[in-house]
């Protein structure tokens, strides 16, 4: 459609310049949008699923509590969470993919099957 | 009409009209991406507030579980609740925060509602508590002796209580649970409650920040450690040695060392209760003693004996609800050596049947029970032989319950079916032994409540 389009402006028949320039011009911005908009959509789509994949992958690490993924072994730099005025000993465990993601969880110990 | 014929000029319409379209379709595919992509960012953030919900839900499972009607989270009366503003994560972690509501639902139960909020999600979860009685049964000794070239098993559903620390260099394998009043190291590759640990695992009082009193999977699953029974439960110990007092309350017959006593049986349950060197006494039932072999009392406190066995030769009269049991006592710094038990092909038995024309005693439990009196010693299964029939008959059913200060040595390949309450157990240096607890044909102690848990009944994501 875009080629006919281009044809029939070449056609100088009862178009004056000023109206061939403005229907070039109409057509380059269209073509613009059209290949800027693809190319935005398929950058925020592949996005979402590149989140999806990660949150996934993130969220299955976790579960399995991998010792990897532990950030905090008696760590001194970091505090135990709290509750009820005592604290609760265990694990922080952190896993975070290329950067985009980053989960974190705690795990207290007597919960910790190992 | 012949102007709307004429088609001069109509390029720059149709460009136009794209335009529209295109701009209209490109406007509905990017609103349509950009919806998509702030969804997943949304579950991005709700899945972190719901490691996080999760997290703060842990927490108080184990700090209830922990302490139970102690914590201050509890609440107390039916109907009363205790809410908690903050979890105090480690603000490094960046996790968000927690607040939760904790409501006493029935007398039993708790009812746990977290709600967890992360840059804009939130995330609402909610568990039951509920109050369950943890349960005890198998062995109970002041102190554990495994040689680090031994491998100790403990079946499935067979516990160990340990009086005192447990410090030993050896394998074990506790199929069952584990309560021990002083700290105890467990090495890698020990079993515990059904789990096996991949690397030491140390149970002690003094690390504020791992390795709690406590390690509790479920009711029937759990590891207590430097955990006062005794105090808790008064005569719990000593429950074993008072059972058996209280059987012997009428005449009883037992050989010792190297006096053998004998006078009329009660409870009746067995006609005679003999001592046999030789030869089989016909027309009765009755407890065999063998001798080992023709070596009797090798050392000066031993009495050695080949298998403690079973007969009803002659004997037709039998009713149904006969069981047979054996008592056997052993005196004060005595030891008694038993070489042999059975064969599992007579599991539930004391010993073989002479007469098996009396099918009535196959269907009958029978068992013995040893008891130790102070400094006394029972060893099971030595110098039993290595070969395939000798390594068949070391099935023992037993209880053994003894004092504080007597010991039993379990050798090499020796299964034990029932349960041990002495002060010490020990296995010998390179054997691989076994204790299944089982109340039916040994065990006459049956498991018993030694605590309660707040144990989780219900979790909703």
């Amino acid at each position: 459609m875009l080629i006919k389009l281009r044809k029939k402006l070449l056609e100088k028949s009862g178009m004056t310049l000023v109206e061939t320039v403005v229907g070039f011009s109409l057509l380059a911005i269209a073509s613009t949008m059209l290949f800027t908009g693809l190319m935005t959509s398929v950058s925020l789509i592949k996005e979402a699923n590149d989140y999806k994949v990660s949150s996934a992958r993130v969220s299955t690490a976790l579960d399995v509590e991998d010792e990897a993924l532990i950030v905090s072994s008696n760590n001194e730099t970091m505090s135990l969470p709290s509750v009820g005025g005592s604290t609760v000993p265990g694990e922080y465990y952190k896993y975070s993919d290329g950067g985009k993601i980053s989960y974190k969880v705690f795990v207290p110990s007597s919960l910790d099957p190992n | 009409m012949n102007r709307l014929k004429n088609k001069d000029g109509s390029a720059i319409l149709w460009t136009v009209l794209l335009t529209v379209i295109i701009t209209i379709l490109l406007g509905t595919l990017l609103t349509l991406s950009y919806g998509y992509h702030n969804s997943t960012i949304a579950t991005v953030t709700k899945q972190q507030a719901y490691f996080t919900a999760r997290s703060a839900t842990d927490m108080l499972i184990s700090e209830l579980g922990e302490k139970g009607a102690d914590s201050n989270l509890m609440p107390r009366n039916k109907g009363s609740k205790v809410t908690v503003d903050d979890f105090n994560f480690d603000e490094s972690m960046k996790m968000g925060k927690a607040n939760a509501v904790i409501e006493k639902t029935s007398e039993d139960t708790v009812e746990v509602k977290v709600t967890a909020t992360y840059a804009d999600s939130k995330y609402t979860m909610t568990a039951t508590l509920k109050n369950q009685p943890i349960f005890f049964g198998g062995i109970a000794v002041k102190r554990l002796n495994i040689p680090a070239t031994s491998t100790f098993t403990l079946t499935e559903k067979t516990d160990l209580y340990i009086d005192d620390e447990g410090q030993f260099t050896g394998k074990l394998n506790l199929g069952g649970n584990l309560i021990t009043k002083g700290d105890i190291k467990l090495l890698a590759g020990s079993t515990v409650a059904g789990t096996t640990f991949s690397n030491d695992v140390f149970f002690d009082n003094n690390s504020a920040t791992k390795n709690p009193k406590k390690k509790i999977w479920d009711s029937s699953r759990f590891i207590i450690s430097n955990y006062t029974l005794e105090a808790k439960y008064p005569g719990f110990v000593q429950t074993t040695r008072m059972l058996v007092r209280s059987i012997f309350s009428g005449n009883y017959n037992y050989q010792l060392c190297n006096n053998f006593y004998s006078s009329a049986f009660n409870p009746s349950l067995v006609d005679t209760w003999q001592v046999d060197k030789f030869a089989w006494h016909n027309n009765s039932r009755y407890i065999r003693i063998a001798f080992y072999d023709s070596i009797i009392f090798t050392d000066k406190d031993a009495f050695d004996v080949n298998q403690i066995s079973y007969s009803n030769t002659g004997y037709t009269s039998v009713k149904d609800d006969v069981t047979s049991i054996a008592y056997v006592l052993v005196d004060k710094n005595c030891k008694l050596r038993i070489r042999y038990g059975l064969t599992t092909d007579y599991a539930g038995f004391l010993g073989f049947m002479q007469d098996i024309s009396n099918a009535l005693l196959d269907k009958k439990l029978s068992y013995i029970n040893v008891y130790l009196e102070d400094g006394a010693v029972l060893e099971l299964g030595n110098s039993a032989g290595n070969s395939d029939t000798a390594l068949k008959r070391l099935n023992f059913y037993m209880s053994i319950y003894g004092t504080e200060n007597s010991k039993v040595v379990l050798h090499n390949n020796v299964k034990v079916h029932g349960s041990i309450n002495v002060g010490e157990l020990e296995i010998r240096p390179g054997a691989n032994a076994t204790v299944k607890y089982i109340t039916s044909n040994g065990g006459q102690v049956a498991k018993q409540k030694v605590d309660e848990i707040w144990t989780i009944s219900n979790y909703t994501d």
